[in-house]
Protein backbone atom coordinates (compact mmCIF):
# COMPACT_ATOMS: atom_id res chain seq x y z
CA UNK A 1 0.00 0.00 0.00
CA UNK A 2 1.53 3.38 -0.41
CA UNK A 3 1.54 6.21 1.72
CA UNK A 4 -1.08 8.85 1.93
CA UNK A 5 0.40 12.14 0.36
CA UNK A 6 1.77 13.74 3.30
CA UNK A 7 0.43 17.86 3.18
CA UNK A 8 3.11 18.96 4.49
CA UNK A 9 3.64 22.43 2.83
CA UNK A 10 -0.20 22.80 4.21
CA UNK A 11 0.96 22.16 7.47
CA UNK A 12 3.70 24.40 7.64
CA UNK A 13 1.81 27.40 6.25
CA UNK A 14 -0.95 26.55 8.68
CA UNK A 15 1.70 26.47 11.41
CA UNK A 16 3.20 29.40 9.88
CA UNK A 17 -0.31 31.46 9.93
CA UNK A 18 -0.54 30.52 13.58
CA UNK A 19 3.12 31.85 14.95
CA UNK A 20 3.69 34.98 12.82
CA UNK A 21 0.97 37.29 13.67
CA UNK A 22 1.62 36.30 17.59
CA UNK A 23 5.35 37.46 17.23
CA UNK A 24 3.94 41.01 16.52
CA UNK A 25 2.33 41.48 20.12
CA UNK A 26 4.94 39.41 21.76
CA UNK A 27 7.45 42.08 21.26
CA UNK A 28 5.61 44.05 23.68
CA UNK A 29 5.46 43.18 27.66
CA UNK A 30 2.70 41.02 28.52
CA UNK A 31 0.78 41.60 31.33
CA UNK A 32 1.81 39.87 34.49
CA UNK A 33 -1.36 39.08 36.84
CA UNK A 34 -0.22 37.50 39.76
CA UNK A 35 1.81 39.38 42.56
CA UNK A 36 5.01 37.23 41.47
CA UNK A 37 4.61 38.68 37.97
CA UNK A 38 3.35 35.59 36.24
CA UNK A 39 0.06 35.93 34.10
CA UNK A 40 -2.50 32.89 35.20
CA UNK A 41 -5.70 32.27 33.21
CA UNK A 42 -7.68 29.72 31.33
CA UNK A 43 -7.89 30.30 28.11
CA UNK A 44 -9.72 28.14 25.16
CA UNK A 45 -7.93 26.52 22.39
CA UNK A 46 -8.51 25.23 18.97
CA UNK A 47 -5.82 22.89 17.48
CA UNK A 48 -4.67 21.33 14.81
CA UNK A 49 -2.24 17.96 14.78
CA UNK A 50 -0.85 15.52 12.53
CA UNK A 51 0.39 12.56 12.75
CA UNK A 52 2.59 10.57 10.39
CA UNK A 53 4.22 7.51 11.06
CA UNK A 54 7.91 8.82 9.68
CA UNK A 55 8.27 12.10 11.56
CA UNK A 56 11.44 10.71 13.43
CA UNK A 57 13.01 7.99 10.76
CA UNK A 58 15.66 6.48 11.79
CA UNK A 59 19.42 8.88 11.24
CA UNK A 60 17.16 11.21 12.67
CA UNK A 61 18.37 13.16 15.65
CA UNK A 62 16.30 11.61 18.40
CA UNK A 63 17.52 7.94 16.44
CA UNK A 64 14.04 6.66 17.03
CA UNK A 65 12.91 4.68 14.17
CA UNK A 66 9.44 5.26 13.33
CA UNK A 67 8.71 2.01 11.54
CA UNK A 68 5.22 0.35 12.74
CA UNK A 69 5.38 -2.56 10.09
CA UNK A 70 5.82 0.18 7.12
CA UNK A 71 5.07 2.94 9.45
CA UNK A 72 2.25 3.53 6.86
CA UNK A 73 0.10 5.63 8.92
CA UNK A 74 -0.59 9.31 8.64
CA UNK A 75 -3.67 11.68 10.04
CA UNK A 76 -4.52 14.98 10.40
CA UNK A 77 -6.74 15.86 14.21
CA UNK A 78 -8.61 18.32 15.30
CA UNK A 79 -9.11 19.30 18.87
CA UNK A 80 -10.24 21.60 21.51
CA UNK A 81 -8.74 22.00 24.86
CA UNK A 82 -8.71 24.22 28.32
CA UNK A 83 -5.50 25.23 29.27
CA UNK A 84 -5.32 26.57 32.78
CA UNK A 85 -2.12 28.72 34.43
CA UNK A 86 -2.04 28.08 37.56
CA UNK A 87 -1.10 31.67 39.70
CA UNK A 88 1.69 30.11 40.83
CA UNK A 89 4.22 28.68 38.84
CA UNK A 90 6.36 26.73 40.91
CA UNK A 91 7.66 23.45 39.83
CA UNK A 92 6.76 20.91 38.82
CA UNK A 93 2.92 21.89 38.05
CA UNK A 94 2.03 25.10 37.00
CA UNK A 95 -1.10 24.58 35.11
CA UNK A 96 -3.21 21.82 34.02
CA UNK A 97 -5.46 20.98 30.72
CA UNK A 98 -8.28 18.82 29.37
CA UNK A 99 -8.79 18.85 25.60
CA UNK A 100 -11.20 16.40 23.19
CA UNK A 101 -9.13 15.32 20.19
CA UNK A 102 -10.53 14.27 17.18
CA UNK A 103 -8.57 11.75 15.04
CA UNK A 104 -9.85 10.68 11.41
CA UNK A 105 -12.47 13.17 10.68
CA UNK A 106 -13.88 12.01 8.44
CA UNK A 107 -14.93 8.42 10.85
CA UNK A 108 -18.00 9.25 12.95
CA UNK A 109 -17.17 6.04 14.74
CA UNK A 110 -13.66 6.31 15.36
CA UNK A 111 -11.23 8.50 16.81
CA UNK A 112 -12.35 10.26 19.34
CA UNK A 113 -10.03 11.24 22.04
CA UNK A 114 -10.39 12.47 25.77
CA UNK A 115 -7.35 13.79 27.68
CA UNK A 116 -5.96 15.37 30.51
CA UNK A 117 -2.51 16.95 30.98
CA UNK A 118 -0.41 18.48 33.78
CA UNK A 119 2.54 20.99 33.02
CA UNK A 120 5.01 23.05 33.52
CA UNK A 121 6.07 25.93 31.78
CA UNK A 122 9.39 27.66 32.10
CA UNK A 123 8.86 31.70 30.75
CA UNK A 124 11.47 32.96 28.78
CA UNK A 125 10.64 36.56 28.33
CA UNK A 126 10.27 36.22 24.88
CA UNK A 127 8.08 33.09 24.91
CA UNK A 128 7.80 30.05 27.22
CA UNK A 129 8.96 26.30 26.78
CA UNK A 130 5.97 23.81 27.99
CA UNK A 131 7.22 20.51 29.37
CA UNK A 132 3.81 18.27 30.50
CA UNK A 133 2.45 14.72 30.70
CA UNK A 134 -0.92 13.13 30.58
CA UNK A 135 -3.07 10.21 29.90
CA UNK A 136 -5.73 10.04 26.96
CA UNK A 137 -8.47 7.78 27.00
CA UNK A 138 -10.85 6.98 23.93
CA UNK A 139 -12.10 5.01 20.98
CA UNK A 140 -8.95 5.37 18.90
CA UNK A 141 -8.70 5.41 15.09
CA UNK A 142 -8.51 2.72 12.70
CA UNK A 143 -5.98 4.65 10.84
CA UNK A 144 -3.30 2.71 13.14
CA UNK A 145 -3.91 -0.58 12.36
CA UNK A 146 -2.25 -2.50 9.38
CA UNK A 147 -2.32 -6.08 7.27
CA UNK A 148 -0.02 -7.11 5.48
CA UNK A 149 -1.24 -10.62 3.49
CA UNK A 150 0.87 -12.65 1.38
CA UNK A 151 -0.24 -16.10 -0.35
CA UNK A 152 2.18 -18.31 -1.14
CA UNK A 153 1.83 -20.72 -4.59
CA UNK A 154 0.62 -23.77 -2.50
CA UNK A 155 -1.50 -21.54 -0.81
CA UNK A 156 -0.36 -20.78 2.09
CA UNK A 157 -1.72 -17.67 3.77
CA UNK A 158 0.37 -15.69 5.94
CA UNK A 159 -0.65 -12.44 7.63
CA UNK A 160 0.50 -9.87 10.03
CA UNK A 161 -1.82 -7.34 11.85
CA UNK A 162 -0.53 -4.72 13.76
CA UNK A 163 -2.71 -2.42 15.90
CA UNK A 164 -2.92 -0.53 19.61
CA UNK A 165 -4.14 -2.72 21.92
CA UNK A 166 -7.84 -2.07 23.24
CA UNK A 167 -6.91 -1.87 27.41
CA UNK A 168 -10.07 0.39 28.19
CA UNK A 169 -13.96 0.62 27.58
CA UNK A 170 -15.89 3.32 26.13
CA UNK A 171 -19.60 2.54 27.29
CA UNK A 172 -20.78 2.42 23.80
CA UNK A 173 -20.88 -0.59 21.67
CA UNK A 174 -19.16 -3.75 22.20
CA UNK A 175 -15.96 -3.99 24.50
CA UNK A 176 -13.67 -3.42 24.81
CA UNK A 177 -13.43 -0.73 22.30
CA UNK A 178 -11.04 1.78 23.96
CA UNK A 179 -7.54 2.79 24.71
CA UNK A 180 -5.93 4.48 27.46
CA UNK A 181 -2.20 5.10 27.33
CA UNK A 182 0.19 8.31 29.08
CA UNK A 183 2.15 10.54 26.53
CA UNK A 184 4.74 13.61 27.48
CA UNK A 185 4.62 16.99 25.52
CA UNK A 186 7.05 19.43 24.66
CA UNK A 187 5.76 22.96 23.11
CA UNK A 188 6.45 26.52 22.59
CA UNK A 189 3.84 28.99 24.11
CA UNK A 190 3.39 32.63 23.45
CA UNK A 191 0.34 34.19 25.42
CA UNK A 192 0.25 38.05 24.04
CA UNK A 193 -2.62 39.93 25.06
CA UNK A 194 -5.56 37.70 25.65
CA UNK A 195 -4.32 35.49 23.23
CA UNK A 196 -2.61 31.81 23.49
CA UNK A 197 -0.39 30.39 20.58
CA UNK A 198 1.54 26.86 20.82
CA UNK A 199 3.32 25.06 18.51
CA UNK A 200 5.17 21.46 20.30
CA UNK A 201 5.38 17.43 19.91
CA UNK A 202 3.62 14.85 22.16
CA UNK A 203 4.65 11.23 22.07
CA UNK A 204 2.18 8.87 22.95
CA UNK A 205 3.17 5.90 24.31
CA UNK A 206 0.46 3.01 23.37
CA UNK A 207 0.64 -0.76 23.67
CA UNK A 208 0.40 -2.44 20.25
CA UNK A 209 -0.55 -6.08 19.10
CA UNK A 210 1.59 -7.63 16.43
CA UNK A 211 -0.25 -10.57 15.73
CA UNK A 212 1.14 -13.27 12.73
CA UNK A 213 -1.02 -15.92 11.14
CA UNK A 214 -0.35 -18.38 9.35
CA UNK A 215 -3.13 -20.85 7.67
CA UNK A 216 -1.77 -23.79 5.29
CA UNK A 217 -3.90 -26.00 2.43
CA UNK A 218 -5.95 -28.35 5.20
CA UNK A 219 -6.56 -25.29 7.81
CA UNK A 220 -3.20 -25.78 9.79
CA UNK A 221 -3.21 -22.64 11.85
CA UNK A 222 0.18 -21.31 13.28
CA UNK A 223 0.35 -18.33 15.32
CA UNK A 224 2.34 -15.72 16.58
CA UNK A 225 1.48 -12.91 19.09
CA UNK A 226 3.78 -10.10 20.31
CA UNK A 227 2.80 -6.48 21.90
CA UNK A 228 5.17 -4.21 22.67
CA UNK A 229 5.52 -0.56 23.60
CA UNK A 230 5.58 2.01 20.43
CA UNK A 231 5.75 5.59 20.84
CA UNK A 232 3.68 7.71 18.38
CA UNK A 233 4.49 10.97 17.71
CA UNK A 234 2.60 13.63 16.04
CA UNK A 235 3.03 17.72 16.09
CA UNK A 236 0.16 20.02 17.31
CA UNK A 237 -0.17 23.80 16.65
CA UNK A 238 -3.02 25.39 19.18
CA UNK A 239 -4.37 28.99 19.11
CA UNK A 240 -6.81 30.04 22.14
CA UNK A 241 -8.56 33.09 23.90
CA UNK A 242 -7.79 34.00 27.18
CA UNK A 243 -11.39 33.26 28.89
CA UNK A 244 -10.55 34.29 32.64
CA UNK B 1 -11.29 24.04 1.65
CA UNK B 2 -9.74 23.28 4.59
CA UNK B 3 -12.17 21.07 5.86
CA UNK B 4 -11.40 19.46 2.37
CA UNK B 5 -8.04 19.44 2.88
CA UNK B 6 -8.14 17.81 6.33
CA UNK B 7 -10.33 14.91 5.29
CA UNK B 8 -8.10 14.53 1.91
CA UNK B 9 -4.98 13.52 4.41
CA UNK B 10 -6.93 11.75 6.96
CA UNK B 11 -8.48 9.23 4.46
CA UNK B 12 -7.56 5.53 5.57
CA UNK B 13 -6.37 3.91 2.14
CA UNK B 14 -3.94 5.27 -0.56
CA UNK B 15 -4.97 8.84 -2.66
CA UNK B 16 -7.19 7.68 -5.30
CA UNK B 17 -8.70 10.24 -7.94
CA UNK B 18 -12.34 9.73 -7.62
CA UNK B 19 -12.68 9.64 -11.59
CA UNK B 20 -9.60 7.14 -12.25
CA UNK B 21 -11.72 4.06 -13.34
CA UNK B 22 -9.83 0.70 -11.89
CA UNK B 23 -7.41 -0.47 -13.82
CA UNK B 24 -7.25 -4.76 -13.93
CA UNK B 25 -4.09 -4.78 -12.41
CA UNK B 26 -5.76 -2.36 -9.17
CA UNK B 27 -8.45 -5.29 -9.16
CA UNK B 28 -6.32 -8.36 -8.95
CA UNK B 29 -4.53 -6.70 -6.93
CA UNK B 30 -7.19 -6.19 -4.20
CA UNK B 31 -9.75 -8.95 -5.46
CA UNK B 32 -10.03 -12.06 -2.84
CA UNK B 33 -10.88 -14.66 -5.21
CA UNK B 34 -14.65 -16.13 -3.47
CA UNK B 35 -17.79 -15.40 -4.80
CA UNK B 36 -21.34 -16.42 -2.93
CA UNK B 37 -23.57 -18.05 -5.65
CA UNK B 38 -27.18 -18.80 -5.28
CA UNK B 39 -28.48 -21.79 -6.34
CA UNK B 40 -31.04 -21.47 -9.28
CA UNK B 41 -31.23 -24.47 -11.70
CA UNK B 42 -31.86 -22.17 -14.62
CA UNK B 43 -28.10 -20.88 -14.26
CA UNK B 44 -26.37 -23.68 -13.89
CA UNK B 45 -25.08 -23.14 -17.60
CA UNK B 46 -24.45 -19.99 -17.43
CA UNK B 47 -22.63 -20.38 -13.66
CA UNK B 48 -20.26 -23.25 -15.21
CA UNK B 49 -19.06 -20.75 -17.79
CA UNK B 50 -18.90 -17.63 -15.80
CA UNK B 51 -16.82 -19.64 -12.74
CA UNK B 52 -14.81 -21.41 -15.30
CA UNK B 53 -13.69 -17.97 -17.06
CA UNK B 54 -12.66 -16.74 -13.12
CA UNK B 55 -11.18 -19.76 -12.33
CA UNK B 56 -9.16 -19.90 -15.99
CA UNK B 57 -7.99 -16.19 -14.77
CA UNK B 58 -6.51 -17.12 -11.83
CA UNK B 59 -9.79 -15.33 -10.16
CA UNK B 60 -11.68 -17.75 -8.32
CA UNK B 61 -10.75 -20.39 -5.21
CA UNK B 62 -13.76 -21.36 -4.14
CA UNK B 63 -17.38 -20.23 -3.60
CA UNK B 64 -20.27 -20.05 -1.01
CA UNK B 65 -23.65 -21.33 -1.40
CA UNK B 66 -26.52 -21.95 0.71
CA UNK B 67 -27.75 -25.28 2.08
CA UNK B 68 -30.98 -25.66 2.15
CA UNK B 69 -33.41 -27.16 4.36
CA UNK B 70 -36.09 -28.34 1.81
CA UNK B 71 -33.20 -29.57 -0.86
CA UNK B 72 -30.89 -31.96 1.33
CA UNK B 73 -29.14 -32.60 -2.30
CA UNK B 74 -28.34 -29.33 -4.14
CA UNK B 75 -27.72 -30.34 -8.27
CA UNK B 76 -26.29 -26.39 -8.36
CA UNK B 77 -24.05 -27.28 -5.63
CA UNK B 78 -22.91 -30.22 -6.83
CA UNK B 79 -22.51 -28.55 -10.75
CA UNK B 80 -20.52 -25.96 -9.37
CA UNK B 81 -18.40 -28.20 -6.75
CA UNK B 82 -17.66 -30.31 -10.12
CA UNK B 83 -15.14 -27.09 -11.58
CA UNK B 84 -12.90 -27.74 -8.73
CA UNK B 85 -13.91 -24.79 -6.51
CA UNK B 86 -14.23 -25.38 -2.68
CA UNK B 87 -17.39 -24.80 -1.29
CA UNK B 88 -18.32 -22.96 1.93
CA UNK B 89 -21.52 -24.55 2.79
CA UNK B 90 -24.30 -21.53 4.12
CA UNK B 91 -26.20 -23.98 6.61
CA UNK B 92 -29.49 -22.55 6.29
CA UNK B 93 -31.30 -20.33 9.09
CA UNK B 94 -33.90 -22.84 9.08
CA UNK B 95 -32.09 -25.41 10.15
CA UNK B 96 -31.19 -23.48 13.51
CA UNK B 97 -34.74 -24.54 14.54
CA UNK B 98 -34.88 -28.40 14.03
CA UNK B 99 -35.29 -29.73 17.47
CA UNK B 100 -32.63 -32.26 16.06
CA UNK B 101 -30.17 -30.35 15.26
CA UNK B 102 -27.54 -32.59 15.58
CA UNK B 103 -29.04 -35.57 12.88
CA UNK B 104 -29.58 -32.55 10.08
CA UNK B 105 -25.76 -31.85 10.75
CA UNK B 106 -25.17 -35.82 9.88
CA UNK B 107 -27.26 -35.72 6.94
CA UNK B 108 -25.41 -32.36 5.40
CA UNK B 109 -22.27 -34.44 6.18
CA UNK B 110 -23.79 -37.62 4.26
CA UNK B 111 -24.81 -35.38 1.39
CA UNK B 112 -21.61 -32.87 0.78
CA UNK B 113 -18.72 -35.46 1.59
CA UNK B 114 -16.75 -32.74 -0.60
CA UNK B 115 -17.15 -30.00 1.45
CA UNK B 116 -15.39 -28.67 4.75
CA UNK B 117 -16.49 -25.23 5.93
CA UNK B 118 -19.42 -24.86 7.24
CA UNK B 119 -21.12 -21.82 8.01
CA UNK B 120 -23.86 -21.90 10.77
CA UNK B 121 -26.64 -19.95 10.00
CA UNK B 122 -26.71 -16.37 8.20
CA UNK B 123 -27.30 -12.80 10.23
CA UNK B 124 -29.36 -15.07 11.91
CA UNK B 125 -31.24 -12.29 14.48
CA UNK B 126 -32.40 -10.00 11.38
CA UNK B 127 -32.85 -11.56 8.28
CA UNK B 128 -35.87 -14.16 9.38
CA UNK B 129 -39.28 -12.92 8.37
CA UNK B 130 -41.33 -11.35 11.56
CA UNK B 131 -43.90 -13.86 10.46
CA UNK B 132 -42.17 -17.18 11.24
CA UNK B 133 -39.63 -18.28 13.77
CA UNK B 134 -36.90 -15.65 15.19
CA UNK B 135 -34.31 -15.56 16.80
CA UNK B 136 -32.22 -14.30 19.53
CA UNK B 137 -28.59 -14.11 19.87
CA UNK B 138 -28.52 -15.71 22.98
CA UNK B 139 -30.47 -18.55 21.44
CA UNK B 140 -28.08 -18.83 18.57
CA UNK B 141 -25.16 -19.56 20.85
CA UNK B 142 -26.48 -22.51 22.03
CA UNK B 143 -27.58 -23.81 19.08
CA UNK B 144 -24.07 -23.28 17.85
CA UNK B 145 -22.74 -24.94 20.66
CA UNK B 146 -24.39 -27.84 20.53
CA UNK B 147 -23.26 -27.95 16.58
CA UNK B 148 -19.82 -27.70 17.51
CA UNK B 149 -19.91 -30.38 20.37
CA UNK B 150 -21.80 -32.44 18.17
CA UNK B 151 -18.91 -32.48 15.18
CA UNK B 152 -16.09 -32.91 18.05
CA UNK B 153 -17.53 -35.89 19.25
CA UNK B 154 -19.08 -37.75 16.02
CA UNK B 155 -16.82 -35.82 12.98
CA UNK B 156 -13.48 -34.95 14.49
CA UNK B 157 -11.98 -33.13 11.78
CA UNK B 158 -14.37 -33.41 9.23
CA UNK B 159 -15.18 -30.10 9.41
CA UNK B 160 -14.53 -26.18 10.43
CA UNK B 161 -17.64 -24.28 11.25
CA UNK B 162 -18.02 -20.87 10.55
CA UNK B 163 -20.22 -18.69 12.81
CA UNK B 164 -23.43 -16.92 11.75
CA UNK B 165 -22.40 -13.30 9.92
CA UNK B 166 -22.58 -9.98 11.91
CA UNK B 167 -23.86 -7.50 10.80
CA UNK B 168 -20.15 -5.62 9.80
CA UNK B 169 -20.90 -1.75 10.82
CA UNK B 170 -22.67 -0.24 13.50
CA UNK B 171 -23.34 -1.11 16.89
CA UNK B 172 -25.57 -4.57 16.54
CA UNK B 173 -23.04 -6.73 15.16
CA UNK B 174 -20.23 -6.39 17.13
CA UNK B 175 -22.49 -6.44 20.09
CA UNK B 176 -23.91 -9.69 19.31
CA UNK B 177 -20.25 -10.80 18.36
CA UNK B 178 -19.65 -9.81 21.90
CA UNK B 179 -22.60 -12.19 23.44
CA UNK B 180 -21.56 -14.88 21.13
CA UNK B 181 -17.81 -15.06 22.27
CA UNK B 182 -18.44 -14.81 25.76
CA UNK B 183 -21.40 -17.77 25.50
CA UNK B 184 -19.53 -19.98 23.14
CA UNK B 185 -17.01 -19.22 21.05
CA UNK B 186 -14.71 -18.58 24.23
CA UNK B 187 -14.84 -21.90 25.09
CA UNK B 188 -14.25 -23.63 21.56
CA UNK B 189 -11.07 -24.51 19.79
CA UNK B 190 -9.90 -21.69 17.31
CA UNK B 191 -8.56 -24.33 15.06
CA UNK B 192 -11.91 -25.54 14.15
CA UNK B 193 -13.85 -22.06 14.16
CA UNK B 194 -13.74 -18.74 11.59
CA UNK B 195 -15.36 -15.97 12.78
CA UNK B 196 -18.04 -14.81 10.37
CA UNK B 197 -18.70 -10.78 9.14
CA UNK B 198 -20.38 -8.71 6.40
CA UNK B 199 -19.31 -5.65 5.69
CA UNK B 200 -20.83 -3.72 3.31
CA UNK B 201 -18.97 -0.71 4.50
CA UNK B 202 -15.70 -1.56 5.69
CA UNK B 203 -14.39 2.31 7.05
CA UNK B 204 -17.18 1.87 9.66
CA UNK B 205 -15.94 -1.67 11.87
CA UNK B 206 -14.19 -0.18 14.37
CA UNK B 207 -16.33 -1.70 17.08
CA UNK B 208 -14.94 -5.25 16.18
CA UNK B 209 -11.36 -4.16 16.52
CA UNK B 210 -11.57 -4.35 20.69
CA UNK B 211 -13.11 -8.08 20.56
CA UNK B 212 -10.93 -9.02 17.89
CA UNK B 213 -7.54 -8.38 19.68
CA UNK B 214 -8.66 -9.35 22.48
CA UNK B 215 -11.25 -13.00 23.30
CA UNK B 216 -11.23 -13.53 19.19
CA UNK B 217 -7.49 -12.94 18.73
CA UNK B 218 -6.53 -16.81 17.81
CA UNK B 219 -9.84 -16.84 15.88
CA UNK B 220 -9.26 -16.58 12.03
CA UNK B 221 -12.01 -14.37 10.25
CA UNK B 222 -13.89 -14.19 6.96
CA UNK B 223 -15.93 -11.69 5.37
CA UNK B 224 -18.51 -13.69 4.07
CA UNK B 225 -20.79 -10.80 2.36
CA UNK B 226 -19.23 -7.36 0.40
CA UNK B 227 -19.88 -5.41 -2.39
CA UNK B 228 -21.55 -2.41 -4.02
CA UNK B 229 -24.82 -2.13 -4.74
CA UNK B 230 -23.87 -0.41 -8.26
CA UNK B 231 -22.26 -2.24 -10.86
CA UNK B 232 -20.66 0.58 -12.53
CA UNK B 233 -18.92 1.19 -8.58
CA UNK B 234 -17.77 -2.53 -8.60
CA UNK B 235 -14.45 -2.27 -9.44
CA UNK B 236 -14.12 0.56 -7.64
CA UNK B 237 -15.10 -1.16 -4.34
CA UNK B 238 -12.90 -3.74 -4.69
CA UNK B 239 -9.49 -1.53 -5.52
CA UNK B 240 -10.74 0.83 -2.62
CA UNK B 241 -12.36 -1.12 0.14
CA UNK B 242 -10.96 -4.59 0.36
CA UNK B 243 -7.56 -3.88 1.42
CA UNK B 244 -10.01 -1.44 4.25
CA UNK B 245 -11.19 -5.45 5.18
CA UNK B 246 -8.15 -6.76 5.52
CA UNK B 247 -6.70 -4.01 6.53
CA UNK B 248 -8.90 -3.28 10.04
CA UNK B 249 -10.75 -7.22 10.23
CA UNK B 250 -7.61 -8.81 9.13
CA UNK B 251 -10.04 -10.91 7.00
CA UNK B 252 -8.51 -13.72 5.25
CA UNK B 253 -10.92 -13.60 2.82
CA UNK B 254 -13.70 -11.70 1.31
CA UNK B 255 -16.64 -13.16 -0.49
CA UNK B 256 -18.72 -11.02 -3.19
CA UNK B 257 -22.20 -10.82 -2.27
CA UNK B 258 -23.20 -12.41 -5.02
CA UNK B 259 -22.25 -13.65 -8.40
CA UNK B 260 -25.83 -13.18 -9.35
CA UNK B 261 -29.16 -12.23 -7.25
CA UNK B 262 -31.64 -12.57 -9.66
CA UNK B 263 -32.32 -10.12 -13.07
CA UNK B 264 -34.91 -7.71 -10.50
CA UNK B 265 -34.90 -7.10 -6.88
CA UNK B 266 -33.07 -5.07 -4.85
CA UNK B 267 -29.98 -7.03 -4.63
CA UNK B 268 -29.70 -7.50 -8.77
CA UNK B 269 -26.96 -4.78 -8.56
CA UNK B 270 -24.64 -7.00 -6.69
CA UNK B 271 -24.95 -9.29 -9.48
CA UNK B 272 -21.29 -9.90 -11.56
CA UNK B 273 -23.73 -11.81 -14.10
CA UNK B 274 -27.16 -11.32 -15.53
CA UNK B 275 -29.63 -13.10 -17.23
CA UNK B 276 -28.71 -15.60 -16.83
CA UNK B 277 -31.16 -17.72 -19.00
CA UNK B 278 -29.46 -16.41 -22.11
CA UNK B 279 -26.61 -17.89 -22.01
CA UNK B 280 -24.30 -17.79 -23.79
CA UNK B 281 -24.90 -14.02 -24.03
CA UNK B 282 -25.80 -13.64 -20.55
CA UNK B 283 -24.69 -9.69 -19.25
CA UNK B 284 -21.01 -9.68 -17.49
CA UNK B 285 -20.57 -6.65 -15.41
CA UNK B 286 -18.08 -4.54 -15.83
CA UNK B 287 -15.79 -5.89 -12.62
CA UNK B 288 -16.56 -9.36 -13.69
CA UNK B 289 -15.26 -8.40 -17.49
CA UNK B 290 -11.75 -6.82 -15.76
CA UNK B 291 -11.70 -10.21 -13.50
CA UNK B 292 -11.60 -12.29 -16.75
CA UNK B 293 -9.69 -9.97 -18.79
CA UNK B 294 -6.91 -11.67 -20.25
CA UNK B 295 -3.48 -11.17 -18.32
Amino acid sequence: MSRPRVPVAATLALICCVLVPATLPAQTRPTKDSPGGRKSGTYLELGLAYWQGDIFSEGSLTRWSGDLFGADYALTSVSVEVDTYLPWGSFPISGFAIAYRKDAISSFEAGHMLSGTVFHDFDLKVLAIKVGGGAEWGIPSLNFDQTAIDVAADGTVRYRHTYPYRNSTVPVGSRPNGILYPFLALSLAQRPGPLLVEFGMRVNFIRFHFDDYEVRPGDQVMRAFDERQVRVPYLFANVGLRLF
Amino acid sequence: MIVGTLIACDQLGPPTSPSAPPTTQEVALSWSPYVGVHSDGRAIPAYQDALSALRRAGRLNGVRMELRRNELLDPVIKAVGSLGVEILGLVDNFYLFDPDIESAIDRIFAAYPEIRHFQIGNEVTTILPPSGPTMTIEQYAAVFQRVYAHVQAHHPGRAILLTQSALGSGLRGPTELETLTSLALSRMDPDKVIVAINSYDPANVSQFSGLLGGALRPFRVWVTESGRLNPDEQASFVRDEYPLLRRFLRAERVYWYVMWAGDQGPDTGFSLIKFPVSYPNYWKSPLFELLTEER
